[in-house]
């Protein structure tokens, strides 16, 4: 616990809330422990599909994940693969937008966190889409791994697949198995 | 020109003002329903513009915004304290931790001044370059949490895909990159977690960004204690013990280092259940040994899982409780002078819950593995007294209590270095495991390894009976 004053000895601008006077903030340290997610490698395998480009094979071969990609051609044919141990990341080029795929193989423990969202009525698994600053994103777990779609565009504020959620949905159902392993 | 000093000037009297913020939670009235929450989601990050001072508050609500009062963005009202969260401010789409369900991703940052293309930025953590977009740079750091910085100039970046970077290294500037439409001059900085059973979720970013700040500027967090060079010990009845998972399931007993001890049953289950940390702030660098009082009752594991953060790096370890005792060795490895470094005790051992073998979590002691010069020849002035009462000096205690002292390494079945798992990732390489427990023969606290090059590989088990056959030489030296 540390004591901050709060409080501008400036005056405060109009839009401001009111500061509160001399109130003690809180800091709680949170590191949560980060495990391995149990990766559901039947189900992975059942949703397998070919058209894997081979450029990427070498990198898409080595990652100890289902690799999610979309099956689009044109997609797929500029895409760019990051990995690293319990993850890896897709980039692709869609013409004035990108998209980036990231899989999450490993997780941090915060049952406080899960037990306040299950109190609230939250769903855990179904997909979520967010947008700021002009990025849409798509939250979705598949075989106990957690993946996330960023669509990112040149014009953010105009393009159709930065203002709604319709594209990302499409680019989510285009998604196959196309490499990884156990 | 006279603008610019205007700005310089403002910025000077902002970088001597006391840094205040304002409560996280706490957002411009009228921008929507902000989420209080205490925590420091990432503790040790680094804060991610290069120089202070910097001002966190709402690009939108703030002048020069889409929604703020008027005037333009440069207007010195944007760069002064106190800081004000906006994380969880009224925005559209899913934000499950925010209060409405919906709300901003992150936090935004002005620097310095309100210039653009001259501040900049550096990476959080440790890890490497995931992806670049147009306004974009992600950074998957080695602890799992993908750090998104947005608007840098895209000219000045420092880092490209697949790069892998330190904590500190430079990104690129601070600018108002928007792909065709130019936004205000700042960062937009966002935090994002896979939380086990909610899936990837934004985190709030606020309070990681004001410990982080209070670091750059000279403030580091106080430690909850100090483990002094000489060694000492942390006990969980200390503020540097934390204790995870269902309470009910933590018990007590009067028994133990300082009286009191923690314990719970070993079970096999593909994540813990309850699981503890000792908080371990070291006031010198150097070569420790870690031991765990293993209390005789409560030390029925022989599998007890260990994490170990020393120095920047982890370390896993299988520890077998009832190998002598009560102080058990679990590593004796490097640290770093400081804090961000701690052991952590697992309950998912893989050993059946009805063999109700317990797992003490009672105190921890760290001991110099080069022991310190004799009095006469003068001891450093913080060898003898712990500077927090949670801490023991431990460097006068006798050695017969170490266990390592006349047993034969090679007869445990567990503990010690010769135990140090280098990759407990490796838990996916079989067959899944429909019914999600894990088989007994692995080590079932899994996080993914990075090649940081300082573990123990699978390839050189020699290093580890190195040590201890050197360990054992000085000591019959001595």
């Amino acid at each position: 616990m540390r004591r901050v004053l709060i409080g501008s000895l400036l005056a405060a601008p109009a839009w401001a809330a009111p500061p509160a006077a001399d109130v003690a903030i809180k800091q709680r340290e949170a590191a949560a422990p980060v495990v391995a997610v149990t990766v559901d490698w039947a189900a992975a395998r059942a949703a397998a599909a070919p058209g894997l480009p081979e450029k990427l094979r070498p990198a898409v071969d080595a990652i100890a994940l289902p690799v999610l990609l979309p099956r689009d051609a044109a997609l797929l044919a500029g895409a760019r693969v990051v990995a690293g141990p319990g993850w890896y990341a897709a980039s692709m080029d869609a013409g004035g937008a990108q998209v980036t795929l990231h899989a999450f193989g490993r997780a941090h423990l915060r049952p406080d966190l899960l037990a306040e969202q299950k109190a609230a009525g939250f769903g855990t698994g179904a997909p979520r889409i967010s947008r700021t600053e002009g990025i849409v994103s798509l939250a979705f777990e598949r075989f106990g791994v957690a993946y996330t779609l960023d669509v990112e565009c040149q014009a953010p504020l105009t393009d159709p697949r930065c203002t709604d959620g319709l594209f990302i949905m499409g680019v989510l159902d285009d998604l196959a198995v196309l490499g990884g392993r156990p | 020109m006279r603008a610019l000093v205007l700005l310089l000037l403002a910025a000077g009297a902002a970088n001597a003002q006391e840094f205040r913020y304002d409560p996280p939670g706490q957002l411009v009235a009228g921008s929507g329903q902000g989420r209080v929450d205490d925590r420091v989601y990432v503790p040790g990050m680094r804060f991610p513009i290069e120089q202070g001072p910097a001002f966190a508050n709402s690009q939108v609500w703030g002048h020069g915004g889409l929604n703020g009062p008027g005037g333009g963005q440069c207007d010195a009202a944007n760069y002064a304290y106190p800081w004000r969260d906006n994380y969880c401010e009224t925005r559209q789409w899913d934000m499950p931790l925010c209060p409405a369900g919906t709300g901003h991703q992150g936090q935004d940052i002005r620097p310095s001044t309100c210039e653009n293309r001259r501040h900049r930025t550096v990476a959080a953590e440790d890890g490497v370059i995931s992806s670049i977009g147009t306004y974009s740079v992600s950074l998957m750091a080695d602890r799992g949490t993908l750090h998104r910085y947005l608007h840098m100039d895209p000219a000045s970046l420092a880092v490209r895909e697949g790069q892998r970077v330190r904590r500190g290294d430079p990104m690129g500037l601070v600018s108002n990159a928007f792909g065709d439409t130019p936004t205000t001059i700042h960062l937009h900085y966002d935090l994002q977690q896979n939380v086990n059973g909610m899936g990837r979720v934004f985190v709030p970013t606020y309070l990681s960004l004001v410990r982080s700040y209070e670091e750059l500027l000279g403030r580091p967090a106080e430690p909850c204690g100090v483990v002094p060079a000489a060694g000492g010990v942390v006990d969980d009845q200390g503020a540097c013990f934390h204790a995870f998972g269902p309470p009910a399931t933590w018990r007590t007993a009067d028994a133990g280092n300082d009286g009191r001890l923690h314990w719970t049953y070993a079970w096999v289950n593909a994540t813990p259940g309850n699981w503890a940390r000792f908080d371990l702030h070291l006031a010198a660098a150097g070569r420790y040994r870690v031991s765990v009082n293993a209390v005789a009752g409560f030390n029925g594991s022989r599998r007890a899982l260990y994490r170990l953060r020393h120095g920047g790096q982890e370390t896993d370890v299988v520890v077998d409780l009832q190998a002598g005792g009560p102080w058990v060795e679990v590593a004796t490895v490097a640290f770093a002078a400081g804090g961000d470094q701690w052991l952590e005790v697992y309950d998912n051992t893989g050993e059946n819950r009805d063999l109700e073998l317990q797992i003490v979590a009672d105190a921890v002691r760290l001991t110099p593995d080069a022991p310190p010069p004799p009095p006469d020849a003068g001891l450093p002035a913080d060898a003898g007294e712990p500077v927090d009462g949670a801490l023991a000096p431990d460097a006068a205690r006798p050695d017969a209590a170490r266990p390592d002292a006349g047993r034969p390494d090679g007869g445990r079945p567990g503990g010690a270095d010769a135990d140090v798992r280098p990759d407990p990732a490796r838990r996916d390489a079989g067959d899944p495991r429909p019914d999600g427990q894990a088989d007994g023969g692995d080590f079932r606290v899994p996080a993914a390894r990075f090649d940081d090059g300082c573990r123990a590989q699978p390839g050189s088990p020699g290093a580890p009976a190195l040590l201890l056959l050197a360990l054992a030489a000085i000591r019959r030296r001595r």
